[in-house]
């Protein structure tokens, strides 16, 4: 998320294209937080360390199945 | 784009699709027609070893509305005072007599796509002399955006606007899967982005009293394939539970203002008809009656007809992982993306569409 806007509004970076698409539903979301968007709604925030968590159970499988 | 690419990876698809084994052929559903088109995308069920089936589910919101439900959008949309806006997956699906909202609009008919049903609220305010009326088409997703989408009308007095609703639940579409005599599913790929609004709790029935597996996943080939082994380890190991393989966007409990949204303006409906399955109770919204000026079924007379699907389109039997695309007589024949017999070649989330884009046609 790039900004804020006024009426529930923010403006939002799509890998290059941007737009703005409401807030309402992710009223705690602020610039710099990643956010899912469908049909111009944010519905949910990225939760960074649960992201991380998965990578890392990536990273174990493919050592596991390096050193196999 | 990060938190996408890192899900991808080469390494670790091989990685998980080389621990994934059964002793038994087992049959699993991805509820949801995005997974659907990730599967073939990606090619994952080139990795999967030939005793796990993936069969595709009822999560493709515009192949579940029957053929009737069009002809009302068309006979809306062909009234010269409005203007009919939709999403544009919609606009090819075929109704009865096999007139589209496409043929509507060829005819002269002012049908409009648009991103966001806000979108379609502005179209209203900017033309006040003209009924603007929004094809509301989707689950628990998609709703939360035309519920508020209602809640700005109210608030703004738009009095030329309106929703012809159409949004279904995916809960009760899964009970109905199970009840189906003829459906024998071991456990199930959870969708991914309807749970960011209803969160994981609908989905506790189906281990409870059905005693099968769910696990809501993500879209990327690593979800996929996560979720994929979490289903086999609780089989394996007897258990039947929820899991949360994408807990990066999706929470137990949902998305709490999402949900107060969808409980303001939509009640759900004694019954619904769904292509492929039938009426099934309580499995859509109607707009409750605080809203009912801007329920297009209050304010335009509808056909209403229930129409059969065509004879040769089996969409019904893919819809409940009861036959696969190429099985069916007319698939990629009379039936193909630019001419779609059923919704299931239309939608970008359709399991037939998947077949035919990626050749899966044996």
């Amino acid at each position: 998320m790039l900004e804020r806007l006024p009426d529930g509004l923010a403006r939002v970076d799509f890998g290059g294209v941007r737009r703005s698409v409401s807030v309402a539903f992710t009223p705690e979301a602020q610039q710099g937080d990643w956010v899912l968007v469908h049909v111009g709604f944010a519905l949910a925030m990225l939760d960074e360390e649960e992201a991380q968590a998965t990578l890392r159970l990536l990273g174990e499988a493919i050592d596991a199945e390096l050193s196999a | 784009m990060r938190y996408l690419d890192e899900y991808r990876s080469p390494l670790a698809v091989a990685a998980l699709a080389a621990g994934l084994h059964a002793d038994r052929h087992v049959k699993l559903m991805e509820v949801c027609g995005g997974h659907t088109h990730a599967i073939y995308r990606h090619g994952i069920d080139t990795l999967l070893p030939g005793e796990i089936e993936l069969v595709h589910g009822p999560g493709c919101p515009v192949c579940v509305i029957p053929m009737g439900r069009i002809d009302d959008a068309v006979s809306i949309a062909e009234r010269p005072e409005v203007i009919f806006t939709s999403f544009g997956d919609m606009l090819r699906v075929p109704g009865g007599r096999r007139r589209s909202l496409l043929e509507a609009k060829a005819r002269g008919a002012d049908v409009r796509i648009v991103y966001s049903p806000l979108d379609a609220l502005a179209i209203a305010r900017e033309n006040a002399d003209r009924e603007v009326v929004f094809f509301g088409v989707g689950f628990e997703t998609t709703a939360p955006a035309v519920a508020l989408t209602l809640q700005r009308a109210r608030e703004l007095d738009v009095r030329n606007f309106s929703v012809f609703c159409n949004h279904v639940l995916v809960a009760p579409a899964l009970r109905a899967i199970l009840d189906s005599p003829d459906t024998e599913i071991d456990g199930f790929i959870g969708p991914g982005h309807v749970s960011t609004v209803i969160g994981t709790r609908p989905y506790e029935f189906i281990c409870s009293e059905y005693g099968r597996p769910v696990v809501v996943s993500g879209f990327e080939p690593t979800d996929i394939l996560q979720a994929v082994a979490g289903l086999l380890a609780q089989l394996r190991e007897g258990r039947a539970e929820v899991e949360n393989e994408y807990g990066r966007v999706v929470r137990r409990k949902g998305n709490p203002a999402a949900l107060a949204a969808l409980e303001e303006v939509f009640t759900v409906r004694d019954d619904f008809e769904w292509r492929g399955l039938g009426a099934i109770p309580r499995s859509a919204y109607r707009i409750a009656d605080a809203f009912g000026a801007w329920d297009a079924e209050n304010r335009f007379e509808v056909p209403g007809a229930r129409i059969e699907d065509p004879k040769a389109c089996r969409c019904g039997d893919v819809l409940r992982g009861m036959a696969k695309p190429y099985e069916c007589r007319v698939f990629g024949t009379a039936c193909t993306p630019e001419k779609p017999l059923g919704t299931c070649m239309v939608s970008s989330e359709g399991a037939c569409a998947a077949y035919y884009a990626y050749r899966r046609v044996a």
